[in-house]
């Protein structure tokens, strides 16, 4: 460093000649120390997402890691607890259930909300904003005070404690979202698509089929991932509307390793990152829809 | 030609007007294709919300028949129940703490991110993560960290040479380390919101104020900050009636305990209509906490519709 900047100070008079006074106008420095701070901070955001994997290998404290160095805490990760998870609890039960009830529900959502959005997005009669508008007031009625009657009127109707119950309780629990995701989306096509389909003999259902969904593939498959998502992460519904441990889903299921007798925290680090491990491949392959279907549907709507 | 006069008056008249109107295909399209729609969201939204109106006026336990008992509920809310004030107050503070926190988080993120550095975009990404997770996910890993004898904030305090703290088990602070994690959750959502705002300021209004001279600060206060100012309101107005409404977290995290010193009102309204069994008051809580959510959802609406008028 010194012979570097050695021929510039004598060549420059008056220049500042603190070595630390050189640093601060090197450009090339100040933008090294900017990406080091910008980089240490994505090391402390991510630092609670590592500390999970690493603990579902091996649920050793900081502390006993210090005490016995890296090496022996390198040598206590195994799979044990995801073996364990396997074949000693009901995870995989769990998982199966949210994967059908997650996906069946955001499916049904999509069909209803594709014809909802295309009636919203693209007719025009009285009444389409009023119910836009109520779409979006259905978004501010707590969970908490439905799922009080609902559970009530899913007793009596026979739905409680079934997963055919939570597919339908998520189909309307994503519906106002993904109906209003993708009327945005439909509004922006160009005008008259379908009428030129139904000149050519096709009926207006069959022009939304046939014309506007394909036309509309990326947008259709953005609001199936954001409300994919929804159905995911749900965790107080399917908490009161399913009972039977061979019916829970995920989140509920994984939420009683807590509160056993002898917790023991490497499973449930195996049951979080397993969790979230779909998530973050879905992200990593999509994160573009993510992005823009946030900027595009979430937060305009 | 008395009876093309006729006939213009005929097709002129509303009757007419209107029955045509009613037989046009859009119109009947229209409704037809919302029917699914007005099934699904009748059944699980609008008929739970009537239904709940009408039990917050009862005595009901969820097994035997529902007594009416008139506004007892609510008053008994309105006129100092001091369980149920601090829980309201526990959910403001924990709303408009963690927005706040969020909101200046993500601000100063997305300014960072807002340059040009290799790996920006990677960068971008991996601080995007936190937003992926899965609620259960986060609050599980916090309750994890959080242990007194084991979690890694108080292995780090020990390093540090410090006392270790009980964070979930004291009422001090428990309320506040549910906020971290909620805060380190969401605040992603802000951040990207305001990049992808930043990105979409045109570099030539920066340009001009360089060459008048302006400073750094200046620039952010004059061209950034009015820029982001529509989207601001609108992912505060949307990221408070989400952690209004979130369940999850402080269930998992904390239970709202110890004592009610982490209770907020969704967590409330449950254990009261599932734990205690008490649904009618449950029932009253809960109209009262929508109530709250409808108003301010209202300001949203309005700020939202003011928004589409400018484009």
């Amino acid at each position: 460093m010194a012979t570097e900047t050695d021929p510039t100070t004598g060549t420059a008079p008056g220049e500042p000649d603190t070595l630390f006074q050189r640093l601060k106008q090197n450009d090339t420095v100040r933008l090294l120390s900017f990406e080091g701070l910008v980089w240490g901070l994505v090391l402390i955001v991510l630092f609670p997402i590592i500390w999970m994997m690493l603990s579902s290998f091996s649920a050793a404290s900081l502390s006993d890691i210090v005490e016995n160095g890296l090496g022996w805490y390198l040598s206590s990760m195994s799979l044990e607890n995801y073996v364990d998870m396997v074949e000693s609890t009901r995870f995989v039960t769990w998982f199966k259930n949210s994967v059908i009830v997650s996906l069946v529900s955001t499916a049904l959502s999509i069909v209803i909300a594709t014809f909802g959005g295309y009636s919203i997005g693209r007719l025009r009669y009285k009444g389409r904003s009023a119910f836009a508008v109520f779409l979006l007031i259905t978004q501010m009625f707590p969970y908490a005070v439905i799922i009080i009657p609902l559970f009530i009127i899913f007793r009596n109707l026979g739905l409680f404690n079934s997963l055919t119950g939570l597919i339908v309780a998520y189909v309307a629990f994503t519906l106002p979202f993904t109906t209003w995701m993708l009327r945005g989306f439909f509004e922006n096509l160009p005008e008259q698509l379908e009428e030129a389909a139904m000149v050519d003999g096709s009926t207006r259902v069959g022009a939304v089929v046939r014309v506007i969904l394909p036309l509309s593939a990326p947008a259709v498959a953005t609001t199936f991932i954001f409300g994919w998502l929804l159905a995911w992460n749900e965790f107080l519904f399917a908490l009161v509307l399913i009972n039977d441990q061979a019916l829970k889903t995920l989140p509920p299921g994984i939420q009683q390793w807590v509160g056993q007798n002898t917790i023991n925290w490497g499973l449930i680090m195996a049951g979080a990152t397993t969790v979230t491990v779909p998530l973050l491949l879905l992200f990593a392959f999509l994160q573009q829809y993510f992005v823009q279907g946030l900027a595009e549907g979430a937060v305009k709507s | 030609m008395v009876a093309e006069k006729y006939r213009r008056i005929i097709d002129e008249s509303d009757i007419i007007k209107e029955y045509q109107y009613w037989l046009s295909s859009e119109s009947v399209w229209g409704w037809v294709f919302l029917l699914p729609t007005i099934a699904a969201i009748g059944l699980v939204n609008v008929y739970p919300v009537i239904r709940a109106i009408y039990l917050s006026f009862t005595d009901y336990d969820g097994i035997t028949e529902p007594t009416w008992i008139g506004l007892e509920h609510y008053i008994r809310i309105f006129t100092g129940w001091p369980e149920f004030w601090q829980v309201l107050q526990n959910t403001l503070v924990w709303v408009f703490g963690t927005v706040v926190v969020m909101l200046v988080l993500g601000m100063g993120f997305a300014v960072l991110l807002n340059h040009d550095f290799p790996g920006s975009g990677i960068a971008t990404s991996l601080l995007l993560l936190p937003w992926v997770m899965p609620y259960i996910a986060v609050a599980l890993n916090w309750q994890w960290m959080y242990r007194y004898q084991t979690g890694v904030f108080n292995g780090l305090l020990q390093l540090a040479g410090l006392e270790r703290v009980l964070w979930l088990g004291s009422g001090k602070f428990a309320l506040a380390a549910a906020m971290v994690g909620w805060i380190w959750r969401n605040f992603p959502f802000f951040m990207i919101s305001f990049l992808s705002a930043m990105k979409a300021i045109p570099t030539e209004l920066y340009e001009a104020a360089l060459v008048d001279g302006s400073s750094r600060w200046e620039l952010f206060r004059h061209i950034t900050f009015p820029y982001l100012q529509p989207i601001l309101i609108v992912t505060t107005l949307l990221m408070s009636l989400w952690t209004f409404n979130n369940f999850t977290m402080i269930f998992v995290l904390t239970g709202g305990g110890p004592g009610l010193s982490s209770m907020v009102l969704p967590v409330y309204v449950y254990r009261k209509a599932f734990i205690t069994g008490d649904m009618g008051m449950a029932a009253a809580i809960g109209i009262v906490m929508m109530l709250i959510m409808l108003s301010y959802g209202l300001v949203y609406l309005r700020f939202y519709r003011a928004d589409i008028g400018q484009k």
